[in-house]
């Protein structure tokens, strides 16, 4: 009996309960979705999390719906014959999992089961699960699961289940899983899809919208509420979507930790003994100038207090040999805080983990809501946006994905590639362009090559190649074309607006999802005005926070502030796969001499010779001449474009051109001469295959082809000097 | 013979043997104007008429290079393997010349005139080239067992490590053990050819096999004797580094109205700046040579040899 109590009150004095920080977000939604309340035990030694979770879930349609579907995602890992891993094209991960052959088979697979599913105080629903194949016939896949219901559930009706689940973690691949003692828990527990009534999101008829797990596809899910008790062994340091409410350190050496987040449509989580874990406050108004404020206030035409931010607390779990990127990683999240904040309305959550994950882990880049992995290395270069790049993007996510929550399986584009162009904006603003980098022997030197010499394999055995280049300093790279030669060696191998697993290959759905859409973004933006464009984002975001919109509402958002019509360009830059490319074909002077020919003068035949003119045109003070620019498009889309002619003597001379036809012509009399002409000079069309043949000079200027032949002769001297050294 | 000594008479040396300077300066000059010609006209055939003519005068963009990639579909693949072509080629035409310059030491050293810098270059020709081979077989091994093979191991071997800084000590580490490797073959085969010279009649392998003794006798001094010279060389391409005024060649590449001799002269300057910089990497190359040939002469004679 004693022990018995002694063991009560020890276990009640280790017993403490730690609040971070009282939650002071209020929710966005008036009747959540989805709301589990669970609970989840980490087994480090054999990389499984044991869990329970009572999931209430709310029809929120007039559909009377017979059966439900959940994502068991942990399945694309069980073997080879998954969807996931049977897309080869990226047989990159197939091929990391075969790397792994020393390992036993049970350590590198992952799984999850749904060991017991039941109506709360109703049938057991655990013989009803089948396994679905909603994209493909692959009966061995099992990462959609469904169960027709004994009894359906009505039109706005609630049920409530209560699920027990096993999930067996695999050696980290795709963002999720475990390398060593370090865990990265994603996509880990058998989680509902998503129904969706007649008319929301296009759709006709309800329906469940729950995909399998692809190689190229992410996750869609519906907003509400986790709380979850996460136990792990009490040296494991955790971090999770959502607040932490309360530690509590349990008898049996673990500790348990209660993660409560609303307004959100996943939960991830991390835990390891060899974190960092270190806390700092967002200040928005250290952050924030007032003239900033200001600003943004004025182009939105919105109050002062309807643009302010709010102060959140960043917690970096952070790799111990990565200190020297502590602050960059701080700073990275305070700017994607402070300009997401202004430009798309405030991050509205009281917390935000930042995962700073182990190298060779496959768990960097990768966004969950609250919670986000980055990357880094523990010696990037100054300028080398690492881990500013990775950081600033999956914040992004915060916004586009976690706020405004599309379908990234069906439209992938309205996450990556939104995220590709904010992101692009928050680094322009926040440090300027970042610089080419090459490593030599690990070491980050800021350098820009423009070709590298594969070295022959005698005697240089696998040494592989060395950059030729001409820089070993910063070159900037600009932010606003990042990814343009990616894009166009891509560019004709997809439609931009597809699902995420119909594209030809995983190079593809990279350029549809991120790049391409940077580049067009900002293209819309030249066409608009950035303060117009900065109204549509926030528009956007503002008005699709906390749903599912498609791409039809953001082109709809697009009309509405723009106050025209632009599904012309939308219909050129999205839905199809054209290149766009404009150029000035030639452009020619001639002087205007005067007659030359035959010419009826006082009744009778008078030849004017061409040297005649010219000499009466050289002597002539009003000397004009004809000058013609032929501009042509190139490209299949058709977009206007402004012409810019400049003369000898200065004058310039603006046209505008619809861009339709395929080619037009300029001709201009006057006293000086062409020099060049522009189509698109300021580049508004950031999807230019080609900017170099936007321009056309007179004359042939030979000085940047020599300067840089000098430059080259002197680098390949260099070069080959070294290489004499072999002889 | 102190270390000091060697590299004196190794200058006083260099400073004879001007005509092999020049050789190798040349015709280094020659190949790299050969192996860079195609970049040159695909940039003038690309851009000429473009305004990014003008901002290559005066900077860079790697916008252009997108363009010039994307739009010229393997033109840089084909440069790279021209100059690969071309380089391959210079290391022997390096070896064949290297006969001529040593053999201005032989002349110093007997005091009598040498049959003429290319007749020495062909005299010594064929044995310099399979001294080539040899060394070229050792810079195999050295990257085969220490780059490949050790590389290899340490990569399986931190493959799970989570901690990226000991993962990089270990390759800085590997990668400082390949330079020493390939620096001990180059030390080894630079007294090889200087012996081979020296010796007249000596064979390749009976050079390089008595250059190995030498060098392992007499290692720190040996090292020292070939260093030394060398890191002239290299402190060059540091000043050249540091000096070069970028800026004003940037801002002086554009002819502004009524000075149309700016361009042309600035990178006539440019030009000779740089070769200037090449010229004297051979000379502290041929000095790097004429030290080793004052040390080995001095210990051949010490020797009795």
């Amino acid at each position: 009996m004693g022990a018995k109590v002694l063991t009560v009150l020890l276990a009640s004095c280790l017993s403490v309960a730690v609040t971070a920080r009282g939650q002071t977000y209020r929710s966005h939604i008036a009747h959540p979705i989805v709301q589990y309340k669970m609970s989840a035990t980490l087994d480090p030694l054999n990389k499984t999390v044991k869990g329970h979770y009572t999931l209430t879930w709310w029809n929120h349609t007039a559909d009377t719906i017979p059966d439900l579907y959940f994502h068991l995602y942990l399945n694309a890992f069980k073997n080879l014959d998954s969807t996931f891993m049977r897309e080869g094209t990226v047989s990159r991960r197939r091929d990391l999992l075969r790397s792994w052959r020393t390992m036993p088979e049970a350590a590198k697979w992952g799984w999850v089961d749904m060991d017991r599913i039941q109506v709360v105080d109703g049938p057991d629903l655990t013989q009803l699960q089948t396994f679905v194949h909603p994209d493909d016939d692959n009966a061995s896949d099992q990462t959609v699961m469904r169960i027709v219901l004994p009894q359906p559930i009505p039109p706005h009706g609630t049920i409530r289940l209560a699920v027990d689940f096993t999930s067996k973690l695999p050696r980290a691949i795709a963002r999720t899983g475990y390398d060593g003692d370090y865990f990265l828990v994603a996509q880990w527990f058998p989680k509902i899809g998503v129904y969706e009534g007649p008319g929301e999101r296009g759709r006709k008829q309800g329906g469940w919208n729950c995909h399998q797990f692809h190689a190229n596809t992410e996750f869609y899910a519906d907003y509400g509420v986790y709380d979850v008790d996460l136990t792990v062994p009490a040296d494991y340091k955790v971090g999770a979507t959502g607040l932490t409410r309360g530690v509590r350190q349990n008898p049996d050496g673990t500790t348990t930790y209660n993660q409560y987040q609303e307004d959100v449509h996943d939960f991830a989580w991390t835990a390891s003994p060899r974190f960092l874990k270190i806390t700092r406050k967002f200040a928005w108004n250290d952050e924030v100038k007032p003239q900033e404020l200001l600003h943004w206030s004025h182009v939105f035409g919105l109050p002062a207090d309807d643009v302010a931010l709010r102060d959140v607390d960043v917690i970096l779990m952070l790799q111990p040999d990565h200190r020297g990127v502590e602050d960059r990683y701080f700073r990275a999240v305070f700017n994607g805080l402070k300009y997401f904040g202004l430009w798309y309305g405030q991050y509205p959550y009281d917390t935000l983990t930042v995962v700073d994950p182990p190298r060779h882990s496959n768990t960097g880049g990768m966004e969950y809501p609250t919670f986000i992995t980055a990357g880094s290395y523990f010696w990037p270069g100054a300028h080398q946006f690492d881990p500013e790049g990775v950081t600033v993007h999956e914040f992004g996510h915060q916004f586009w994905y976690g706020l405004v929550g599309n379908n990234e399986f069906e439209e992938a584009w309205l996450d990556e590639g939104f995220n590709t162009y904010s992101t692009g904006k928050v680094l322009e603003a926040a440090y300027g362009p970042s610089c080419g980098y090459e490593e030599v022997l690990g070491i980050p030197i800021p350098n820009l090559s423009w070709l590298s010499v594969s070295l022959p394999a005698f005697p240089f055995a696998d040494l592989g190649s060395i950059p030729i280049g001409p820089y070993f300093s910063c070159v900037p790279m600009p932010e606003r074309t990042s990814g343009r030669l990616f894009y166009l060696n891509h560019a004709k191998d997809d439609d931009l607006v597809r699902r995420g697993w119909e594209y030809v290959d995983g190079a593809s759905y990279v350029v549809n999802s991120y790049t391409r859409v940077g580049l067009t973004l900002r293209t819309l933006e030249s066409y608009l005005g950035e303060d117009t464009m900065a109204r549509v984002m926030r528009t956007y975001q503002q008005r699709w926070r906390y749903r599912h919109p498609t791409t039809r509402d953001f082109i709809d958002v697009v009309n509405e502030v723009a106050g025209r019509n632009m599904d012309w360009f939308f219909n050129q830059f999205f839905y199809n796969s054209d290149l766009t490319d404009y150029a000035v074909a030639s452009i020619s002077a001639e002087p205007l001499g005067g007659k030359v020919g035959i010419y009826d003068e006082n009744g009778r035949k008078v030849a004017h010779s061409e040297r005649e003119a010219e000499t009466k045109s050289a002597k002539s003070a009003a000397r004009v001449y004809r000058s013609t620019v032929l501009v042509k498009r190139l490209g299949e889309t058709l977009a206007p474009v402004d012409v810019r002619i400049t003369f000898d003597n200065g004058e310039t001379v603006w046209e505008q051109w619809d861009g339709q036809y395929r080619w037009t012509r300029y001709t201009f009399d006057k006293p000086s001469r062409i020099q060049v002409a522009e189509v698109d000079p300021e580049h508004k069309l950031a999807i230019d295959a080609d900017f170099n043949n936007n321009s056309y000079l007179r004359d042939v200027d030979g000085t940047g082809a020599a300067k840089w032949y000098l430059r080259w002769i002197f680098w390949v001297e260099n070069l080959f000097f070294a290489g004499g050294f072999l002889a | 013979m102190s270390v000091r000594s060697a590299i004196r008479q190794g200058l006083h040396l260099a400073g004879r043997a001007s005509a092999g300077v020049w050789a190798l300066f040349l015709a280094n000059l020659a190949l790299a104007a050969i192996a860079t010609e195609p970049v040159y006209h695909g940039i003038l055939s690309f851009s000429g008429h473009s305004l990014a003519a003008r901002m290559l005068a005066t900077g860079f963009s790697p916008d252009w290079l997108t363009d010039f990639s994307f739009n010229g579909a393997g033109a840089l693949d084909r440069y790279a393997r021209w100059i690969a072509a071309v380089g391959l080629l210079s290391i022997p035409v390096d070896a064949v010349l290297a006969g001529g310059v040593l053999a201005r030491f032989q002349e110093a050293d007997r005091g009598h005139k040498s049959s003429g810098y290319f007749r020495d270059c062909g005299r010594y020709a064929g044995r310099l080239l399979r001294l080539m081979l040899v060394g070229l077989i050792l810079y195999w091994l050295v990257l085969r067992l220490l780059h490949q093979s050790l590389g290899g191991i340490i990569n399986r071997w931190t493959a799970d490590w989570l901690d990226d800084r000991t993962v990089f000590a270990a390759n800085l580490g590997l990668g400082a053990l390949v330079i020493l490797g390939l620096v001990f073959v180059n030390l080894v085969m630079d007294y090889a050819q200087v012996r081979l010279v020296m010796d007249d009649e000596s064979s390749a392998i009976a050079s390089f096999l008595g250059s190995l003794g030498l060098t392992l006798k007499r290692l720190r001094t040996v090292f020292a004797v070939y260093l030394l010279p060398s890191l002239g060389g290299i402190s060059l391409l540091l000043l050249y580094r540091l000096l070069m005024p970028w800026r004003f060649i940037n801002s002086h590449t554009v002819n502004p109205p009524g000075r149309g001799w700016q361009e042309p002269l600035t990178l006539a300057l440019l030009f000779a700046g740089q070769q200037a910089v090449m010229f004297g990497r051979f000379w502290f190359r041929v000095a790097t040579w004429a030290s080793e040939w004052s040390y080995v002469r001095a210990w051949k004679s010490q020797m009795g040899r």
